[in-house]
């Protein structure tokens, strides 16, 4: 039989904020184990929480970027199971009164409804190893918020598109990094299958904790098929939740129903319910950058890239944004894109860093020099790479590297001819007409020289010679 | 006494350490019979010192240099906090709770922490783990609870004053079964930080001491709205001053469901009534006023209190501090195994109560439910606050009774909390001060409920009853101490 699947999705997301949500603590990664921790976040007795108000902030951020209503008054609820990551063994969430509500996002022709955006708590981390167990409580308490779909996504891709734009989102709206393998973004994706033609949902089981699209991808096509199988030996898809398996590519029972947590909630007495008034909201909204939807239209309609470059430089908020403003310091969007997508890109993953310690200004002016044949494409790149390492500007990259081309004829000649001499045989071929081989020969000298000519100047200087040698 | 005693320090009559040495020699012979410390502080000598030096720079607040006591649910980063319990045994918190700050940035100096009952769910002191505390005025009978220890103390001498707690009458009931004040100031008034929680939104840090003034003196040192706290304010100023003591054209309403006989002994009902003419004599008017829904107090005031603590009390897995079990195998073995043995049969009980009533299914019927009623009392008494200063009543349906006659059926001990709890469930300030004495001479106690932030006023109308009620001490001696 042929099937429909239902796929909804939970995005947790880590808040970039200071301190954690209801303690002093710094929000960090990759601190020492239990350094980034006080009595609140520890669960001590007597401890007290207090709402990190940053926090609030980026969720109705984020709310607002995904077109949530965002509630006047908010509720905060206790979720009370027993974790060893869990200190307090309840986590603060937002069960019957969340903050944002409704909304939703355009995924090609379709919409895909959101049911709620609401803040919680993070947990801690426990790593296992050597037969013993280790819980580190730095992450207990980052702040988080759940965003919750309703099952309106069809299929893997799309289930995968939605994630994409969601991150690319908060991204850029500095609201999450985003960094799926540190668990900065987790998904998790609620999946039942219909007969098609069918309005009769399935039963669902949920798949916890995927942290890269590509798994989501992966997981949901298995658990499609999975389900599929059962239900075409008229068996019944169990109610449970299953994790993926990166290493098989199967997902597998975690808990049935029948195992599943009561987890009695009820609302926290601790902290007073969230008051938010229309002027946070238009304060809010007004701070927001530029959402990436709004940007990848004006990178393909006004300035004619195309839709894939657009997205690589959407990717990141600091690549799209240095973009930006390489080309408010007037550089072609074309060219800029070429250069930014290609070499910076390259010497960004290379090096690790953060930050771009290039200004956009003297991205524009190599630029510019290369447009005026100034740089060599060779050249430019060079000028690049050298800048981003040496940390300086583009005068100084491109005098410590002598890159100006200064079309050195005679430099030029006596390259030609060494590749003449060293290529006799393309130069043969090239003379009985494989005209094509010109470019090879081009490609040869502009290795030798190294960007100090323009590629132009080498074409025109090397089909004069080989004519001049041997005259028709 | 603190006004005096404070006189006596400033006037150097007395230094910060004899005051503090003739406390802790009271102590030392009492309470091997009262048994109301669970921990007497050995650096009180350095903390009377410091005090000492204040008073000498001209710079002592109301409280500097007074000995006092703590409930141990509070939290101290120099003595252990077992909310005599079992599962914090020799626990020492790694932070002060903001009332203890408070007193220590005053140079209030511990004598120690008293006694309780485990986590302050009991009305008798006699759940705690650690032992037994005793009625000054009658050894064979409780000191009422759950912050017995503190009462007792108060009572017996051995400290000025002392801090409890009051989650449905904790401060209250054994301040009347000792015979001293006892106040719960209006929720939100005192920062809960650093206090244990048994329910959160029923808790309250409140004052025992030997007087009405007493207890004021010690509510100024300790409220205000706490950064650490969201549920904390900033109460009407409250400034260490001496009260009004004055009733005259005050409105007095004597609650009508608790001065039924069929509830409350006939002995208690005849010492308010006594004090309701007192009242009156001193140009006040006393009417009695229905305050129908009463009735559901309790049942709602359990569900409640019971629901939060289930979850309060889940921190203590054994994983992070606190009474763990030998080579547990499984985390779940470490869990449970921790949490039988750590706890109590009452803290079991309760919990089990308020996981029960939070069950999906039951939420509605049993913690829904109960909040509604929570709810409509607090309307109850709002309606009553139109026409009242302030309401009276009995602070228990009974006086302190003998450790033998504890009812084995919880619920009736929970039966007996008729009278504070629904001042609790409202968020109320209520004291509690001595009006009379039983034929067998245990104290009885008048409560006075006043309206939300009105704490100053009904501890005025406490201090003008206590002004001319002829209050007596316990004689230990007699009693064999």
């Amino acid at each position: 039989m042929k099937y429909t699947p239902v796929i909804g999705l939970e995005i947790h997301a880590e808040l970039i904020t200071q301190s954690k949500i209801f303690c002093g603590c710094e929000n960090t990664f990759g601190r020492e184990s239990n350094t980034t921790t006080c009595p609140v976040c520890l669960g001590m007795p007597g401890a007290l929480p207090v709402i990190n108000k940053r926090a609030v902030e980026l969720a109705i951020a984020a709310g607002l970027l995904c077109g949530c209503d965002i509630a006047h008054i908010s509720m905060w609820d206790r979720k009370n199971y027993f974790y060893p990551d869990l200190a307090k063994a309840y986590q603060i969430s937002q069960l019957y009164a969340p903050l944002c509500v409704g909304g939703g996002l355009r995924i090609d022709k379709r919409f895909i409804r959101l049911n709620r955006i609401h803040l919680e708590e993070d947990a801690g981390k426990l790593t296992h190893a050597h037969g013993t167990s280790h819980i580190d409580y730095n992450r207990a308490g980052v702040p988080l918020i759940e965003i919750v779909t309703e099952p309106d996504i069809t299929h893997a891709d799309e289930a995968v598109a939605f994630a994409e734009q969601v991150r690319q989102l908060l991204v850029h709206g500095g609201i999450c990094d985003g960094k799926m393998q540190q668990g900065s973004l987790r998904v998790d994706a609620n999946i039942s299958l219909m007969p098609e033609g069918s309005t009769t949902l399935g039963t669902r089981a949920e798949i916890k904790n995927i942290n890269s699209f590509r798994f989501l991808k992966a997981a949901i096509l298995f658990e499609m098929e999975r389900q599929a199988k059962i239900l075409d030996k008229g068996g019944r898809v169990a109610q449970e939740t299953r994790r993926y398996d990166e290493q098989s590519g199967e997902t597998f029972s975690m808990r049935s129903k029948e195992n599943a947590h009561d987890y009695r909630y009820f609302p926290d007495p601790d902290i007073l319910p969230l008051f938010v008034t229309n002027e946070d909201i238009e304060r809010i909204k007004n701070a927001l950058p530029e959402s990436p939807i709004a940007r990848r239209e004006r990178y393909v309609e006004i300035f004619g890239l195309s839709s894939k470059n657009a997205d690589a430089l959407l990717a990141e908020r600091r690549i799209a944004d240095f973009f930006d403003d390489t080309v408010k310091q007037g550089a072609n969007p074309q060219a800029a894109c070429n250069i930014i997508k290609g070499e910076l890109m390259r010497v960004l993953n290379e090096s690790k860093r953060d930050d771009i310690p290039i200004t956009p200004a003297d991205m524009a002016k190599a630029l510019r020099m290369a447009a005026d044949k100034q740089l060599a494409q060779e050249g430019l790149r060079a000028a690049v790479s050298y800048m981003f390492f040496n940390n300086c500007d583009i005068d100084t990259a491109v005098k410590a590297n002598n890159l100006i081309v200064r079309e050195d004829t005679s430099l030029v000649s006596s390259v030609i001819s060494e590749v003449i001499a060293q290529q006799g045989d393309i130069v043969a071929r090239y003379k009985k007409g494989e005209e094509k081989l010109i470019g090879f020969l081009v490609g040869q000298c502009m290795k030798k020289l190294k960007g100090k000519a323009l590629p132009q100047t080498v074409d025109s200087l090397l089909k004069r010679r080989l004519k001049i040698i041997e005259p028709v | 006494m603190i006004a005096e005693l404070r006189q006596k320090l400033d006037k150097k009559d007395i230094s910060a350490r004899e005051l503090l040495e003739q406390y802790i020699a009271r102590a030392r012979k009492t309470d091997p019979t009262v048994g109301a410390f669970l921990h007497v502080n050995n650096e009180a000598g350095a903390a009377a010192d410091a005090a000492q030096k204040q008073i000498d720079a001209g710079q002592a607040g109301i409280i500097t240099g007074i000995p006092i006591g703590l409930k141990d649910n509070l939290c101290t980063v120099d003595m252990p906090t077992t909310c005599a319990s079992r599962m914090l045994q020799g626990f020492v918190p790694p932070y002060d709770a903001t009332v203890v700050k408070k007193l220590r940035d005053q140079r209030a100096v511990f004598v120690g922490k008293l006694n309780m009952d485990e986590f302050a769910m009991g009305a008798t002191t006699a759940t705690s783990y650690y032992k037994k505390t005793k009625n000054p005025f009658n050894l064979s009978c409780v000191p009422g609870g759950s912050s017995g220890g503190s009462a007792a103390a108060v009572s017996a001498g051995m400290v000025v004053a002392a801090l409890g707690s009051d989650t449905g009458g904790s401060v209250r009931q054994p301040a009347a079964f000792c015979g001293v004040t006892g106040l719960r100031p209006t929720y939100g008034m005192v920062s809960r930080y650093g206090c244990v929680a048994f329910a959160s939104a029923l808790d309250q840090v409140g004052p025992i001491a030997t007087s009405a003034q007493d207890c004021a003196y010690l509510l100024s040192a300790i409220a205000g709205k706490d950064d650490y706290d969201q549920t904390s304010q900033n109460s009407p100023s409250f400034a260490p001053k001496a009260l009004e003591a004055n009733v005259a054209g005050k409105r007095f309403g004597l609650i009508k469901e608790l001065m039924d006989e069929s509830l409350v002994e006939a002995e208690t009902v005849e010492a308010v009534k006594r004090a309701a003419l007192w009242f009156q004599r001193n140009g006040a008017t006393v009417d009695e006023v229905s305050l129908p829904l009463l009735k559901y107090a309790v049942p709602s005031y359990y569900l409640i209190s019971s629901a939060e603590a289930s979850a309060n009390l889940s921190r203590f897995d054994g994983v992070r501090y606190g009474y763990r079990p030998k080579n547990p195998a499984t985390y779940d073995e470490l869990v449970t195994h921790s949490r039988h043995e750590g706890f109590g049969w009452e803290v079991k009980r309760r919990v089990m109560l308020g996981c029960y009533a939070l069950c999906s299914g039951y939420y509605d019927d049993y913690y829904k439910r109960a909040t509604r009623l929570a709810n409509v009392i607090r309307s109850d008494y709002a309606r009553a606050f139109e026409t009242f200063d302030a309401l009276i009543s009995p602070t228990s349906p009974n006086a302190a009774f003998p450790f033998d006659d504890v009812p084995s059926d919880p619920s009736q001990l929970y039966l007996a909390d008729v009278c504070t709890v629904s001042a609790a469930l409202a968020g109320l300030p209520a004291v509690s001060t001595p009006c009379g004495y039983t034929g067998a001479g245990l104290p009885v106690g008048l409560m006075i409920t006043g309206d939300a932030w009105g704490d100053a006023n009904i501890l005025s109308y406490a201090a003008a009853f206590e002004g001319e009620f002829e209050r007596r001490t316990p004689v230990l001696e007699e009693l064999g101490a």
